[in-house]
């Protein structure tokens, strides 16, 4: 009961309390003498209710209207309680999604943070967030931005921005101020995606890096210093490691062979175009794709997308944009997938049959290499390995040295990222990658529809801005073909996992090759020994 | 005098006088050899000239993969000593002084990696010996004349370079009892060895070596049958090379064999209505590095995970 009520009782029952008292205490005997004064409390409390809802009666209200009362007023209550606080939208995300939520994810699984629960303890501090970071976190959770290495470049050029724009506060100095200023920013680009090792690893750097610059530099130089470190790294670290890499692993791919890949890995696609604009090789290439993001598509098109001339000798890496000027003289161009790479295009689920018979050598992309050897990649990275190890495929891992780690994972289960289960239900005829959904919208929207509910609401176009997929569902398919999974919120017991990385143990992985050379997984305590030494 | 300097000459002479030096040390020496004779003006010059002897040598010698870390070896020294020195001159002279050094240190590895694999040969052991090497003929000389260990050798033939027979010969006039059997019969042998020791042509970056063919077969028994399998070598053979597989070495599918050898050029020279003459030749083979139980080298006794990071030592420091 609100206190509202309770004074308005109390003020009505203030004139018969004397008797009340006396009565009570005559009780007393009659029950045996034995209440604790815990039970005496509760005998008063009942009482006094009796002697209230009596009087109420004798003024000409029923209880049941009594009842209703009392709800109005605790909800009045309750809105006011609710207007006057400050993240008022925080606290109703985080408790009506929490608790429909939690019951989603299977027991193993709980201790991960789902996505809504990373938006949910966002920090209310989306004012002091540089707007480019905001565009950067929309990207990343909408997964334009994906893949590790994207990541880290986007989020260092956004650093950079962010740098630029940085302008110390008068009583402190910018290597005091400016690291606690990024972590803010860090702490709302978290939001969208965890961060990756890599990004990790990068922060982990530039923090160092701004404690070291010298305390007697201007604003400006040091600012200009910092992007210049940030460019330098993402030379060093990223484009250059790269070539390298690109280099020592394009020994592997000879004219002819087979090779199988997973997914998208930015280094892997570049070494794939290496290996036919500089080399001139030919090869056939089993490009794995798997559900929901579908990477391999992106690695095929931006194969199909890189051209080279076929008349002339030394094939060049025109993109599209370049050849359309040139096109209008000489030969046209053509995509390299055309003569120098075979494409096969297959789903995880086909892999064990024909498919493996004649690769030669599978390449892997990875998130982060653990110190003990593990590979973190992909989900379905593992049981590629695993299958290719079976049948005695030479599997090699290219990595790149800024995403090596020096965590021990010994399974998958501890330390993982849950994606949005809606993503597994999204588009299941596969058009496109799945879209980012608005968490605040979707609470309006269920508020809205407890309201009114059955409210028709229009998607606009397909998948765009609509976070509700149940409603584009509902339009696209006959209710006969309606998606068994359609009420999954509702059905007690029915978890979707959909779980974004998976841990390849080093006994599957022949060889690892980063920028230091090439290596097995046992040796990866020695990079991350050199790594942290530079 | 300098254009008619002949780098494989001065290497296949080295090797021809010194029976007891390896392939690695004979292309630093040379490679010494060839820095005194031209005397390079320039340290662009200087390094253009290893750059180029290196290749040279390598294209020319037909099993070049202890030959190319030697080289390697010596390419990184010279690189990690150029930027020391302000003056030319000294750069050049110490750079020569230090080659020698060089060479002289690596000659010593030998005896070292020996010394580190003698507590391993016990009294009456049985040890499988594949093929001739100088450093596992070193240690076992070693074992029985320093420590005067009771044991017995069992040496493969190792066709086809049969470098076997040339081995147990040693070890017998040393007084070891020692008997040949041939590399089919390792199978049969295997359950009453206590050991295997074999050297390497060249230790890869995974820790897996570059062996005299038929090393391979005998790691996997000796794996099957749990019989340790350790690796005597010295660590300038290690080289920057990772094959997956044993057809992944270079210079591997033309079996050009030395022209020494007089029973392999028996075989290519008949007559090719001979089945003989169907026969392919392999000399070397891979052996991956889980076959491996140590390497016993002048760094001390390695499992091979730690061969990468001694690589890596000796590459980024």
């Amino acid at each position: 009961m609100s206190d509202k009520v309770n004074t308005a009782a109390t003020e009505a029952t203030k004139a018969p309390k004397e008797s009340k008292a006396g009565e009570s205490k005559s009780q007393e005997p009659t029950e045996g003498g034995a209440l604790s004064n815990k039970e005496l409390k509760e005998l008063k409390k009942r009482e006094k209710a009796a002697k209230r809802a009596a009087q109420k009666e004798a003024q000409g209200i029923s209880p049941e209207q009594q009842q209703k009362l009392a709800e109005q007023k605790k909800e009045k209550n309750q809105e006011r309680q609710m207007a006057t606080n400050t993240n008022l939208r925080k606290k109703l995300d985080s408790s009506l999604i929490k608790d429909d939520n939690k019951k989603k994810i299977p027991a193993m699984f709980s201790h991960l943070e789902t996505r809504e629960q990373r938006n949910a303890s966002s920090p209310s501090i989306s004012h002091i967030v540089h707007p480019a970071i905001l565009s950067l976190s929309l990207k990343i959770s909408s997964y334009k931005i994906v893949g590790s290495i994207p990541r880290l470049t986007s989020m260092l050029e956004v650093f950079k921005t962010i740098i630029k724009d940085y302008k110390t506060p008068s009583n402190t100095s910018l290597q005091r101020h400016l690291t606690g200023h990024l972590s803010h920013q860090i702490e709302y680009l978290k939001s969208a995606r965890p961060l990756s090792v890599s990004m990790g690893n990068a922060i982990r750097w530039l923090k160092q890096e701004i404690s070291h610059i010298p305390l007697d530099l201007k604003e400006l130089e040091a600012k200009t210093l910092l992007c210049e470190k940030i460019d330098d790294f993402i030379k060093e670290k990223i484009e250059l490691s790269d070539r390298v890499i690109i280099e020592n692993a394009s020994k592997h791919i000879t004219n002819g062979s087979t090779i199988l890949t997973f997914g998208h890995s930015q280094v892997l696609e570049q070494l794939f175009k290496y290996c036919v604009t500089e080399q001139n090789k030919m090869f056939n290439l089993v490009i794995v794709d798997s559900r929901p993001l579908f990477e391999g598509k992106k690695l095929l098109r931006n194969l199909v997308d890189t051209h080279y001339m076929p008349g002339s000798e030394e094939v060049g890496s025109e993109t599209t944009s370049e050849v359309s000027s040139i096109s209008s003289r000489g030969p046209k161009p053509k995509p390299i997938t055309q003569d120098f790479i075979k494409v096969h295009y297959v789903l995880i689920n086909s892999l064990s049959s024909t498919i493996l018979e004649d690769v030669d050598c599978v390449f892997l992309g990875a998130h982060a290499m653990l110190s003990n050897g593990r590979l973190y990649s992909r989900v379905g990275t593992g049981l590629i390995a695993m299958m290719c190890h079976n049948r005695n495929i030479p599997v090699l891992t290219c990595c790149e040295s800024v995403k090596f780690s020096d965590k021990v994972q010994l399974d998958s289960v501890t330390n993982n990222e849950l994606a949005d289960s809606e993503d597994l239900l999204q588009n299941l005829n596969g058009k496109e990658a799945p879209k980012k959904k608005a968490v605040a919208l979707e609470q309006f929207m269920k508020q809205f529809e407890h309201n009114e509910p059955q409210a028709p609401v229009k998607p606009t176009q397909k998948g765009k801005s609509q976070p509700k997929k149940i409603t584009v569902g509902e339009e696209e398919r006959d209710s006969k073909h309606e998606s068994p999974l359609k009420d999954w919120k509702n059905i007690p017991n029915l978890n979707i996992l959909n779980i974004m990385y998976d841990l390849t143990p080093p006994e599957y992985i022949k060889k690892v090759i980063t920028e230091l050379g090439a290596l097995p997984p046992s040796s990866v305590p020695v990079i991350l020994r050199e790594y942290r030494s530079t | 005098m300098s254009q008619d300097f002949d780098i494989t000459q001065v290497y296949l002479k080295f090797l021809e006088d010194d029976q007891d030096m390896t392939m690695p040390i004979a292309a630093i020496e040379s490679l010494v050899t060839m820095l005194r004779i031209k005397q390079p003006s320039t340290s662009s010059e200087l390094i253009n000239l290893v750059k180029s002897n290196t290749d040279k040598l390598k294209s020319s010698i037909s099993n070049a993969i202890s030959l190319s870390a030697g080289c390697d070896l010596f390419m990184r020294f010279v690189l990690r000593n150029i930027n020391l020195y302000s003056d030319w001159e000294s750069c050049r002279r110490d750079l020569v002084e230090n080659g020698e050094l060089f060479v002289q240190r690596a000659k010593e590895s030998r005896s070292k990696a020996a010394q580190f694999g003698l507590p391993f040969i016990k009294d009456d052991d049985i040890i499988l010996v594949h093929s001739f090497s100088r450093v596992v003929y070193q240690m076992l000389l070693m074992a029985k004349k320093e420590k005067l260990i009771r044991f017995r050798v069992i040496v493969t033939e190792s066709r086809p370079s049969e470098k076997g027979y040339h081995m147990a010969s040693l070890l017998r006039t040393a007084g070891i009892p020692v008997e040949v059997i041939v590399d089919n019969a390792v199978g049969y042998v295997i359950h009453k060895v206590d050991k295997i020791i074999v050297g390497a042509e060249g230790v890869a970056e995974s820790g897996g070596i570059i062996n005299h063919i038929g090393s391979y077969q005998i790691g996997c028994l000796a794996k099957t049958n749990n019989k340790p399998f350790y690796v005597v070598t010295e660590s300038h053979k290690f080289v920057r090379l990772f094959p997956l597989a044993p057809d992944d070495l270079p210079n591997q599918i033309s079996p050009v064999l030395s022209a020494t050898n007089s029973s392999i050029n028996a075989i290519l020279e008949s007559e090719s209505d001979n089945p003989k003459s169907l026969l392919s030749i392999q000399q070397i083979d891979f052996t991956p590095h889980e076959f491996i139980t140590a390497l016993i080298t002048d760094l001390g006794v390695l499992t091979p995970s730690a061969v990468s990071e001694e690589l890596i030592k000796i590459w980024y420091d």
